[in-house]
Protein backbone atom coordinates (compact mmCIF):
# COMPACT_ATOMS: atom_id res chain seq x y z
CA UNK A 1 0.00 0.00 0.00
CA UNK A 2 1.24 3.51 -0.84
CA UNK A 3 2.32 5.23 2.36
CA UNK A 4 4.45 7.98 0.87
CA UNK A 5 4.21 11.43 2.40
CA UNK A 6 1.34 13.53 1.10
CA UNK A 7 1.98 16.86 -0.51
CA UNK A 8 0.05 19.20 1.74
CA UNK A 9 1.68 22.33 0.37
CA UNK A 10 -1.63 23.79 -0.91
CA UNK A 11 -2.52 24.60 2.69
CA UNK A 12 0.99 25.68 3.66
CA UNK A 13 0.50 29.10 5.32
CA UNK A 14 3.92 30.25 4.12
CA UNK A 15 3.17 29.43 0.49
CA UNK A 16 1.27 32.65 -0.19
CA UNK A 17 4.24 34.90 0.49
CA UNK A 18 2.26 38.14 0.58
CA UNK A 19 -0.30 36.81 3.02
CA UNK A 20 2.38 35.23 5.18
CA UNK A 21 4.36 38.47 5.35
CA UNK A 22 1.18 40.28 6.40
CA UNK A 23 0.73 37.84 9.27
CA UNK A 24 4.36 38.20 10.34
CA UNK A 25 4.00 41.99 10.18
CA UNK A 26 0.84 41.81 12.28
CA UNK A 27 2.63 39.74 14.93
CA UNK A 28 5.57 42.16 14.82
CA UNK A 29 3.24 45.16 15.22
CA UNK A 30 1.25 43.63 18.08
CA UNK A 31 4.32 42.53 20.03
CA UNK A 32 6.48 45.60 19.39
CA UNK A 33 5.56 47.26 22.69
CA UNK A 34 6.81 44.20 24.55
CA UNK A 35 10.23 44.42 22.93
CA UNK A 36 10.46 48.18 23.40
CA UNK A 37 9.83 47.62 27.11
CA UNK A 38 12.46 44.87 27.22
CA UNK A 39 15.01 47.03 25.40
CA UNK A 40 14.58 50.00 27.74
CA UNK A 41 17.45 50.12 30.22
CA UNK A 42 16.29 50.30 33.82
CA UNK A 43 16.96 53.73 35.40
CA UNK A 44 17.63 54.56 39.06
CA UNK A 45 14.00 55.63 39.35
CA UNK A 46 12.89 52.22 38.05
CA UNK A 47 15.02 50.62 40.77
CA UNK A 48 13.56 52.86 43.45
CA UNK A 49 10.05 52.26 42.13
CA UNK A 50 10.70 48.55 42.18
CA UNK A 51 11.73 48.66 45.84
CA UNK A 52 9.25 51.32 46.98
CA UNK A 53 6.17 49.16 47.42
CA UNK A 54 7.77 46.23 49.26
CA UNK A 55 9.84 48.63 51.41
CA UNK A 56 6.71 50.56 52.37
CA UNK A 57 4.86 47.35 53.22
CA UNK A 58 7.77 46.11 55.33
CA UNK A 59 7.96 49.44 57.19
CA UNK A 60 4.23 49.30 57.97
CA UNK A 61 4.54 45.76 59.32
CA UNK A 62 7.55 46.68 61.47
CA UNK A 63 5.79 49.78 62.84
CA UNK A 64 2.66 47.80 63.70
CA UNK A 65 4.68 45.05 65.37
CA UNK A 66 6.72 47.57 67.36
CA UNK A 67 3.61 49.39 68.58
CA UNK A 68 1.95 46.18 69.68
CA UNK A 69 5.03 44.89 71.51
CA UNK A 70 5.56 48.29 73.20
CA UNK A 71 1.96 48.41 74.46
CA UNK A 72 2.08 44.79 75.62
CA UNK A 73 5.28 45.51 77.59
CA UNK A 74 3.62 48.34 79.60
CA UNK A 75 1.81 47.72 82.96
CA UNK A 76 -1.95 47.30 82.67
CA UNK A 77 -2.80 50.80 83.97
CA UNK A 78 -0.24 52.39 81.70
CA UNK A 79 -1.64 50.42 78.75
CA UNK A 80 -5.07 51.84 79.38
CA UNK A 81 -3.82 55.41 79.69
CA UNK A 82 -1.79 54.99 76.51
CA UNK A 83 -4.85 53.69 74.72
CA UNK A 84 -6.93 56.52 76.19
CA UNK A 85 -4.44 59.10 74.96
CA UNK A 86 -4.28 57.46 71.58
CA UNK A 87 -8.04 57.60 71.21
CA UNK A 88 -8.25 61.21 72.51
CA UNK A 89 -9.92 60.49 75.86
CA UNK A 90 -8.74 62.96 78.57
CA UNK A 91 -6.52 61.33 81.21
CA UNK A 92 -8.80 62.41 84.07
CA UNK A 93 -11.82 60.74 82.45
CA UNK A 94 -9.80 57.58 81.90
CA UNK A 95 -8.83 57.61 85.62
CA UNK A 96 -12.50 57.94 86.71
CA UNK A 97 -13.41 55.04 84.44
CA UNK A 98 -10.68 52.85 85.93
CA UNK A 99 -11.40 53.70 89.59
CA UNK A 100 -15.21 53.99 89.43
CA UNK A 101 -14.81 57.39 91.15
CA UNK A 102 -17.60 59.93 90.64
CA UNK A 103 -16.29 63.31 89.47
CA UNK A 104 -17.74 66.54 90.77
CA UNK A 105 -19.44 68.87 88.27
CA UNK A 106 -16.47 71.23 88.50
CA UNK A 107 -13.98 68.48 87.70
CA UNK A 108 -16.12 67.41 84.76
CA UNK A 109 -16.20 70.94 83.37
CA UNK A 110 -12.43 71.28 83.67
CA UNK A 111 -11.58 67.89 82.20
CA UNK A 112 -14.02 68.16 79.29
CA UNK A 113 -12.61 71.49 78.16
CA UNK A 114 -14.62 73.94 80.13
CA UNK A 115 -11.89 76.44 80.95
CA UNK A 116 -14.18 79.37 81.80
CA UNK B 1 32.20 30.50 1.18
CA UNK B 2 30.86 29.16 4.44
CA UNK B 3 27.21 29.86 5.10
CA UNK B 4 26.27 31.65 8.26
CA UNK B 5 24.57 29.16 10.53
CA UNK B 6 21.08 30.02 11.70
CA UNK B 7 20.84 30.91 15.37
CA UNK B 8 19.37 28.20 17.56
CA UNK B 9 15.99 28.57 19.20
CA UNK B 10 17.70 28.95 22.57
CA UNK B 11 19.81 31.84 21.31
CA UNK B 12 16.83 33.51 19.65
CA UNK B 13 14.80 33.24 22.85
CA UNK B 14 17.69 34.69 24.85
CA UNK B 15 18.03 37.62 22.44
CA UNK B 16 14.28 38.18 22.29
CA UNK B 17 14.17 38.34 26.07
CA UNK B 18 16.66 41.19 25.86
CA UNK B 19 14.37 43.04 23.48
CA UNK B 20 15.64 41.83 20.11
CA UNK B 21 12.46 41.69 18.04
CA UNK B 22 14.38 40.45 14.99
CA UNK B 23 15.39 37.34 16.93
CA UNK B 24 11.76 36.74 17.80
CA UNK B 25 10.81 37.14 14.15
CA UNK B 26 13.21 34.33 13.30
CA UNK B 27 11.26 32.13 15.71
CA UNK B 28 7.98 33.22 14.14
CA UNK B 29 9.13 32.34 10.63
CA UNK B 30 10.73 29.11 11.77
CA UNK B 31 7.75 27.77 13.70
CA UNK B 32 4.75 29.32 12.01
CA UNK B 33 4.05 26.24 9.91
CA UNK B 34 4.08 23.93 12.93
CA UNK B 35 1.89 26.32 14.89
CA UNK B 36 -0.50 26.52 11.96
CA UNK B 37 -0.56 22.73 11.62
CA UNK B 38 -1.64 22.28 15.20
CA UNK B 39 -4.08 25.18 15.13
CA UNK B 40 -5.65 23.89 11.94
CA UNK B 41 -5.88 20.39 13.38
CA UNK B 42 -7.74 21.85 16.35
CA UNK B 43 -10.00 24.37 14.64
CA UNK B 44 -10.45 22.73 11.24
CA UNK B 45 -10.54 26.19 9.69
CA UNK B 46 -7.61 27.90 7.99
CA UNK B 47 -8.65 31.43 8.92
CA UNK B 48 -9.24 30.53 12.54
CA UNK B 49 -5.91 28.71 12.56
CA UNK B 50 -4.11 31.79 11.27
CA UNK B 51 -5.78 33.95 13.93
CA UNK B 52 -4.82 31.45 16.61
CA UNK B 53 -1.21 31.46 15.41
CA UNK B 54 -0.97 35.23 15.51
CA UNK B 55 -2.49 35.39 18.99
CA UNK B 56 -0.21 32.60 20.18
CA UNK B 57 2.96 34.28 18.93
CA UNK B 58 1.97 37.59 20.52
CA UNK B 59 1.26 35.77 23.79
CA UNK B 60 4.61 33.97 23.47
CA UNK B 61 6.38 37.31 23.07
CA UNK B 62 4.67 38.66 26.18
CA UNK B 63 5.41 35.62 28.33
CA UNK B 64 8.81 34.68 26.95
CA UNK B 65 10.29 34.73 30.46
CA UNK B 66 8.07 31.76 31.31
CA UNK B 67 9.72 29.57 28.67
CA UNK B 68 11.83 27.49 31.04
CA UNK B 69 13.65 25.54 28.35
CA UNK B 70 14.47 27.93 25.49
CA UNK B 71 15.87 25.04 23.45
CA UNK B 72 12.36 23.58 23.48
CA UNK B 73 10.67 26.79 22.40
CA UNK B 74 8.60 24.98 19.78
CA UNK B 75 7.03 22.63 22.29
CA UNK B 76 6.28 25.54 24.62
CA UNK B 77 4.79 27.56 21.76
CA UNK B 78 2.58 24.68 20.68
CA UNK B 79 1.14 24.43 24.17
CA UNK B 80 0.06 28.06 23.82
CA UNK B 81 -1.34 27.34 20.37
CA UNK B 82 -3.26 24.36 21.68
CA UNK B 83 -4.80 26.37 24.52
CA UNK B 84 -5.72 29.25 22.25
CA UNK B 85 -7.27 26.94 19.69
CA UNK B 86 -9.18 25.14 22.42
CA UNK B 87 -10.56 28.43 23.72
CA UNK B 88 -11.49 29.60 20.25
CA UNK B 89 -13.23 26.35 19.48
CA UNK B 90 -15.12 26.46 22.74
CA UNK B 91 -16.43 29.94 22.02
CA UNK B 92 -16.98 29.65 18.30
CA UNK B 93 -18.27 26.15 17.74
CA UNK B 94 -20.90 27.33 15.31
CA UNK B 95 -18.50 29.33 13.22
CA UNK B 96 -15.93 26.55 13.24
CA UNK B 97 -18.53 24.15 11.89
CA UNK B 98 -19.33 26.29 8.85
CA UNK B 99 -18.14 25.02 5.49
CA UNK B 100 -15.17 26.77 3.93
CA UNK B 101 -17.10 28.12 0.97
CA UNK B 102 -15.98 31.69 1.67
CA UNK B 103 -12.45 30.56 1.02
CA UNK B 104 -12.98 30.61 -2.72
CA UNK B 105 -12.77 34.39 -2.97
CA UNK B 106 -9.67 34.14 -5.10
CA UNK B 107 -11.23 31.82 -7.63
CA UNK B 108 -13.24 34.17 -9.86
CA UNK B 109 -11.23 36.08 -12.42
CA UNK B 110 -7.85 34.53 -11.59
CA UNK B 111 -5.73 32.53 -13.96
CA UNK B 112 -6.45 28.82 -14.29
CA UNK B 113 -3.51 27.58 -12.27
CA UNK B 114 -4.42 29.85 -9.36
CA UNK B 115 -8.04 28.74 -9.48
CA UNK B 116 -6.92 25.12 -9.53
CA UNK B 117 -4.73 25.73 -6.51
CA UNK B 118 -7.61 27.36 -4.68
CA UNK B 119 -9.85 24.41 -5.50
CA UNK B 120 -7.20 21.95 -4.44
CA UNK B 121 -6.67 23.79 -1.18
CA UNK B 122 -10.37 23.81 -0.53
CA UNK B 123 -10.66 20.09 -1.19
CA UNK B 124 -7.66 19.36 0.97
CA UNK B 125 -9.06 21.41 3.86
CA UNK B 126 -12.40 19.70 3.51
CA UNK B 127 -10.75 16.28 3.47
CA UNK B 128 -8.65 17.12 6.51
CA UNK B 129 -11.80 18.03 8.39
CA UNK B 130 -12.97 14.46 7.96
CA UNK B 131 -10.01 13.11 9.95
CA UNK B 132 -9.87 12.82 13.69
CA UNK B 133 -8.06 15.62 15.47
CA UNK B 134 -5.14 13.38 16.34
CA UNK B 135 -4.84 12.21 12.73
CA UNK B 136 -4.94 15.80 11.46
CA UNK B 137 -2.31 16.88 13.97
CA UNK B 138 0.06 14.08 13.07
CA UNK B 139 -0.31 14.28 9.30
CA UNK B 140 0.02 18.07 9.27
CA UNK B 141 3.04 18.21 11.55
CA UNK B 142 4.71 15.28 9.79
CA UNK B 143 3.91 15.88 6.14
CA UNK B 144 3.61 19.67 6.16
CA UNK B 145 6.34 20.67 8.61
CA UNK B 146 8.51 17.55 8.68
CA UNK B 147 8.28 16.80 12.39
CA UNK B 148 9.66 13.38 13.39
CA UNK B 149 7.36 10.95 15.19
CA UNK B 150 9.39 11.24 18.36
CA UNK B 151 8.65 14.96 18.71
CA UNK B 152 5.02 14.59 17.66
CA UNK B 153 4.53 11.85 20.21
CA UNK B 154 6.14 13.96 22.94
CA UNK B 155 3.94 16.90 22.06
CA UNK B 156 0.78 14.82 22.00
CA UNK B 157 1.74 12.83 25.07
CA UNK B 158 1.50 9.53 23.23
CA UNK B 159 3.86 6.87 21.86
CA UNK B 160 5.79 6.97 18.63
CA UNK B 161 3.93 3.85 17.52
CA UNK B 162 0.59 5.58 18.01
CA UNK B 163 1.85 8.58 16.08
CA UNK B 164 2.79 6.28 13.18
CA UNK B 165 -0.62 4.65 13.30
CA UNK B 166 -2.35 8.03 13.17
CA UNK B 167 -0.19 9.05 10.22
CA UNK B 168 -0.87 5.84 8.33
CA UNK B 169 -4.63 6.10 8.90
CA UNK B 170 -4.67 9.79 7.99
CA UNK B 171 -2.83 9.28 4.72
CA UNK B 172 -5.01 6.36 3.75
CA UNK B 173 -8.17 8.31 4.47
CA UNK B 174 -6.97 11.42 2.66
CA UNK B 175 -6.01 9.37 -0.39
CA UNK B 176 -9.42 7.72 -0.36
CA UNK B 177 -11.19 11.10 -0.14
CA UNK B 178 -9.02 13.07 -2.50
CA UNK B 179 -8.18 10.42 -5.05
CA UNK B 180 -6.33 11.97 -7.92
CA UNK B 181 -6.42 15.42 -6.34
CA UNK B 182 -3.55 14.59 -4.04
CA UNK B 183 -0.73 16.78 -5.21
CA UNK B 184 2.51 15.12 -6.08
CA UNK B 185 0.76 11.93 -7.06
CA UNK B 186 -1.04 13.46 -10.05
CA UNK B 187 2.31 14.11 -11.66
CA UNK B 188 3.27 10.46 -11.33
CA UNK B 189 0.15 9.17 -13.00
Amino acid sequence: MNDDPLDLSPIDPTRDTERFEQMVAAIRFRSEAVFVRRRRRPTILDGVAGWWTPALAAAAVIAAASAVSWIVALPASAQQSVLAEATGVPAAVADWAQTDATPSPGELLVSLGGTQ
Amino acid sequence: MAEETAPTDALCVERARSGDSAAFEILVRRHFRAAFSLAFARTGNRFDAEDVCQDAFVAAAEHLDQCREPAKFAAWLLRIVRNRAHNLRAYERVRAAEPLLHDTAAAPGVPGTEAERAELRERLESALQQLSEAQRTVVLLHDLDGWPHKEIAAMLGTSEGMSRQHLFAARRRLRAILGRYVLGECANE
